[in-house]
């Protein structure tokens, strides 16, 4: 039985749970699992259970510091580390050793979280799955000739696994969402600007997000708790409080209104059926826990993810336009010819899509007057084998996570079931601006009333037994 | 608008400073062609010229 961060925390709290021996579990789960998956790219075994030793002697003497203290986690090769490379699992960065760490990795240590190492993403967090790179892409633990979905797919795999009880994500387009989907565990979005991107190797700024995924809802409420708050050094920071998100976790959905986004699952990308499914039975769930369940009519997927592809396309090269230049030859394919995008657009094709972001934020807030959540898909189906992924696949039917992007709400991917090849899919439960304490209520009530939690990929429990 | 050619693709590109084989050009044009048809739906309907676009800055920090 692999514990939550919740259960872990509660048991280490009252000495019950070692968490060398937590520590210890994880380990032996990624001995046994990560050649065949590759989620990490740098483990640090032994750091790790050098810190979980000193972490146990630490809490028999004075007590836990929280609930993350002792708890095994780890962070995208996008998150700076004093001391650790942060390649961005790229050939371009795989000498780089920052100097600090990102603001969430010192938070995250502050707060006691113990990391395993430094985990697998998309290049630069956009360029995947690529097989030209210094270390293979991640691959599904549920099946192992399967996508993950990216770009923090590393982290994804590696809490479906086991191996990990949470770890950090980034979203620019749906990058925490989407593999949470494909994995079958939960990630979350937050509102932009609640949690520092400061240390963190940008994709898009006006889109980049920093976000926890962990195995529950109720665990990344724990993980954003430890991460959220103002950082005047990071230019999109928000000084705006930060809940006590455990304090209302137990609140569900009585008296809620959850708007069903119909047009975006049934027409604008028409999911698979196990996914309808499980969108339906969650809508069915939402009433049965006292919410009002209405339709809701945004603006299409295509406007929002034309929208936000200009804006991430166009700032990404920015980004990565010197590197471009000089050695190109250094990227991985996907990579490379991606960036060529947004080398092509023009500062007009920016600016109108920056226009068209506020037109479509403020239709947006007008179609859910009166609405606490919205309810999507956050994933068109269970995840493809891994060599059928098109390389230009953002571009053909529009996603559903990237309207998000362009809002900045905040937003909670959570597994729905399971589709005909028995790997999972997933829902998107969206809420407004800074709504993230009733939006983690409302996923939590629904893990509660579901079953999916009590199922892991069948090599991880392989490994339990 | 008709989708950019192969000689409009590879000019913009030049522009930006990136040297683009023909062959990387004629690899790459199916996509470009894509997101020229999403910048179409970017600018319909058109937007006032005089709307202020997001990135507006506040004076003081």
């Amino acid at each position: 039985m692999i514990p939550t961060i919740a259960e872990a925390g509660r048991l280490i709290a009252a000495r019950k749970l070692s968490p060398v021996e937590l520590m210890q579990a994880c380990l032996d789960r990624m001995a046994k699992q990560d050649g065949a998956i590759h989620a990490f790219i740098r483990p640090d075994a032994e750091g790790a259970l050098a810190a979980a030793r000193a972490a146990e002697a630490r809490i028999m003497k004075d007590g836990a510091k929280g609930p993350l203290d002792g708890i095994p986690i780890a962070h995208k090769d996008i998150y700076c580390t004093a001391g650790v490379p942060t390649t961005a699992h790229s050939k371009v960065l795989v000498d780089h050793v920052p100097t600090e760490d990102s603001v969430v990795v010192a938070k995250w240590a502050t707060a006691g979280a113990i990391s395993l190492g430094k985990l697998a993403t998309h290049e630069f967090a956009f360029g995947g799955p690529s097989f030209d790179l210094p270390w293979p892409p991640v691959r599904n633990p549920w099946n192992t000739d399967h996508f993950t979905a990216g770009s923090s797919s590393g982290t994804a795999a590696a809490v479906a696994a086991g191996m990990i009880l949470g770890g950090t994500g980034s979203d620019t387009g749906g990058s925490i969402r989407g593999p949470a989907a494909l994995c079958g565990i939960a990630g979350i979005k937050p509102t932009y600007g609640r949690a520092s991107r400061r240390g963190v190797l940008p994709l898009a700024q006006s889109l980049d997000h920093t976000g926890p995924m962990a195995w529950t809802a109720e665990d990344c409420a724990i993980l954003l708790q430890a991460m959220a708050g103002y950082d005047p050094q990071d230019p999109a920071s928000a000084d705006m409080p930060v809940p006590d998100y455990a304090a209302t976790l137990n609140t569900g959905v009585k008296g809620r209104v959850v708007g069903l986004v119909r047009h975006m699952h049934e027409s604008d990308n028409p999911v698979s059926a196990a996914t309808l499914k499980g969108i339906i039975d969650a809508a069915d769930t939402f009433r049965a826990l006292g919410a009002e369940v209405r339709d809701v009519t945004l603006p299409s997927l295509a406007e929002f993810n034309a929208c936000g592809w200009v804006l991430l396309l166009a700032e990404a090269f920015a980004v990565h336009e010197t590197w471009m230049r000089e050695r190109p030859q250094d990227y991985g394919k996907y990579m490379r010819e991606r960036l060529v995008l947004g080398a092509a657009l023009s500062a007009a094709d920016y600016m109108q899509a920056q226009k068209r972001r506020l037109e479509l934020i403020a239709r947006s807030f007008a179609a859910t007057q009166g609405v606490d959540f919205l309810l999507t898909a956050a994933a068109p189906s269970e995840a493809p084998k891994i060599d059928e992924v098109p390389q230009w696949g953002f571009l053909g039917l529009p996603g559903f996570t990237m309207p998000f992007n362009v809002t900045g709400w905040p937003g909670i991917t959570l597994c729905s079931g399971f589709g005909v090849g028995g790997l999972p899919v997933g829902l998107q439960l969206v809420a407004k601006p800074w709504q993230e304490a009733p939006l983690f209520a409302a996923a939590h009530a629904y893990e509660q009333a579901t079953e999916w939690r009590n199922r892991r990929p069948a090599m991880t429990e392989e490994t339990a037994r | 608008m008709p989708p950019s050619t192969a000689e409009d693709f590879h000019s913009r590109v030049r522009q930006a400073g990136l040297p683009l084989s023909q062959a990387d050009t004629a690899a790459i044009l199916p996509a470009w062609q894509k997101l020229e048809a999403w910048l179409e739906l970017v600018r319909t309907p058109a937007i006032p010229a005089t709307a202020e676009p997001a990135t507006t800055f506040k004076a003081t920090p």
